[in-house]
């Protein structure tokens, strides 16, 4: 996933480090390279890539991908396709193609100017199976990392506290290390190292989609595609997403990220999250609720 | 600080290992979701949120098999092998010491700082945010944080027990110091680190909150 990944646990009052906190952590960090064995769409021998090279037939698939790709594809639905998991060859197209623990490119060869979209996957929940209509590329970037820190927070529920970040997706429970709720910040969209607002809360995830992380090396666009358009996303710089789990704050921050900020902020709020987003000219708008979790900066 | 009942065990910033456990748990755990996948919560009329909640993740049950993850080996690029592993710092610095590892650069001491937890609370933390009534000895702490954007220097006063400021005394960043100033009036508000991790941003980006961190394990 390209990220470093931070796993904190909080003991409780007579807890010591021998009751299972270092194992437990070690249980979390395995669930990164469990979910991007199975879902990363850059590594040739990766469940993800074997799958999409079968066209047309079902394939059995294990439980990491099928819940990631069913997942996406409600988003995909419920966002009108704002949110489309089958980007992957245009983002391929346009250079975000590095494995990056080789640095090597390994090209799908499909082809990025398909019709193809999410309504061509089907999924069959009995048999846990993956269909493809057509060849596509799956993109599993916006829901896979979600789901890791999700399982990997799981591992701490023995404790206090317990805490996930990876890549700045976050998810936390219970109580930090100072006895209170955890204190996360969200990035400053463009002021780095600065923080454009601070939450605190005990349970649930913060993920952030902005436009400044990654560009591309062919056009120095976002790697937020629009897939309705094919283009970059334009107006929004940040959208924010806080929801009681990491692989849905992450879906719906980038799925929101691609409307008009207005449509954004009343999408997400009938999805019953908070969000705050920053326009690209910094306009800030909020769902009802995020003040409540807000600390005042 | 005073050592107290809630602390934190460890923190781990690192790569992580392909392990045959780690597979065979992730199939353990979420073959209970079968049962969940009937109805999507979506197509009824839910919220994704509950969707989610309900079906996906609400039911992975992680079969303790002590299989290594990851703070050693097979680290991937960018981030450094193990390099907090065993690390008890206070909650703050978490995500200081975790910036430094992953950006594979050495932090001045930020993971050696003492472990630090003032009173704990029930596991139900408390929903709203209340400064933490920390005592610090009296000085002046200075520290350096590191991120990829370069060291930053900050330098907390305690007057009184009291953190009286926490403001960046050399700017090494390629960005200007005074975005922080925020930050340092959050510090002083709220008596503690401004913050434990940021979304939107590589922990490594956290200069500053790694430099007040290990500054307060000082005090």
């Amino acid at each position: 996933m390209d990220t470093a990944v931070t796993v904190e646990a909080v003991l409780g009052d007579g807890q010591g480090a021998e009751d299972g906190g270092t194992e437990a952590i070690e249980r979390a960090f395995g669930w990164f390279e469990e979910v991007e064995s199975r879902c990363s769409r850059f590594d040739p021998d990766s469940e993800l890539r074997r799958t999409v090279s079968r066209v047309g037939e079902p394939v059995p698939v294990s439980p990491v991908l099928f819940e990631a790709v069913r997942f996406a594809l409600e988003v995909a639905r419920d966002s009108g396709g704002a949110f489309d998991p089958t980007v992957g060859a245009r983002l391929e197209a346009r250079g975000f193609d590095r494995d990056y623990r080789t640095g090597r490119a390994h090209p799908s060869g499909i082809d990025p100017e398909t019709a193809a979209s999410w309504s061509d996957v089907l999924v069959d929940a009995p048999r846990r199976t993956i269909t493809l209509r057509r060849p596509v590329l799956l993109d599993l970037g916006a829901v896979a990392k979600g789901l890791a820190v999700d399982l990997a927070l799981r591992e701490l529920s023995g404790f206090s506290g317990g805490a996930v970040e990876a890549g700045g997706d976050v998810a936390v429970r219970g109580i930090n290390g100072e006895g209170g709720p955890w204190r996360l910040g969200i990035r400053h969209p463009r002021r780095p190292g600065a923080v454009a607002a601070v939450l605190h809360f005990s349970d649930g995830a913060v993920c952030t989609s902005g436009d400044y992380e990654r560009r591309s090396p062919k056009d120095g666009g976002s790697h937020l595609l629009d897939p309705r358009t094919g283009r970059p996303a334009a107006v929004i710089a940040s959208c924010s997403v806080v929801a009681p789990n990491a692989m849905l704050a992450d879906a719906l921050s980038t799925a929101a990220g691609l409307f008009e900020p207005e449509l954004a902020v009343q999408w997400l709020e009938r999805r019953g999250v908070e969000a705050v987003l920053f326009t690209q000219t910094l306009q800030r708008y909020s769902t009802k609720g995020f003040a409540r979790l807000e600390q005042c900066l | 600080m005073a050592l107290s009942g809630a602390v934190v065990v460890a923190v781990y910033t690192a790569g992580y290992s392909r392990t045959e456990a780690a597979a065979q748990r992730a199939d353990a755990a979420l073959a209970a979701l079968k049962a969940a996948a009937g109805t999507s919560p979506l197509q009824a009329g839910g919220s994704v949120s509950s969707a989610l909640t309900s079906a996906t993740i609400a039911s992975t049950p992680p079969a303790a098999t002590g299989a290594s993850g990851a703070s050693g080996s097979g680290a991937p690029a960018g981030a450094s092998s193990g390099a907090a592993a065993n690390t008890p710092p206070a909650s703050g610095s978490s995500a200081g010491s975790g910036a430094a590892a992953a950006a594979g650069s050495s932090a001045p001491a930020s993971s050696s700082t003492p472990a630090a937890a003032p009173p704990a609370q029930s596991s139900s933390a408390p929903a709203a945010a209340k400064p933490v009534a920390a005592k610090y000895k009296n000085g002046s702490y200075t520290a350096t944080g590191w991120g990829p954007h370069g060291p930053m220097q900050v330098t907390v006063v305690v007057k009184k027990g009291r953190i009286a400021s926490a403001n960046v005394t050399q700017c090494g960043t390629t960005y200007p110091c005074n975005y922080m100033q925020p930050l340092a009036q959050l510090v002083v508000s709220q008596q503690s680190a401004p913050v434990d991790y940021v979304s939107g941003a590589t922990a490594s980006s956290m200069a500053y909150q790694q430099a007040v961190t290990t500054a307060l394990s000082q005090a």
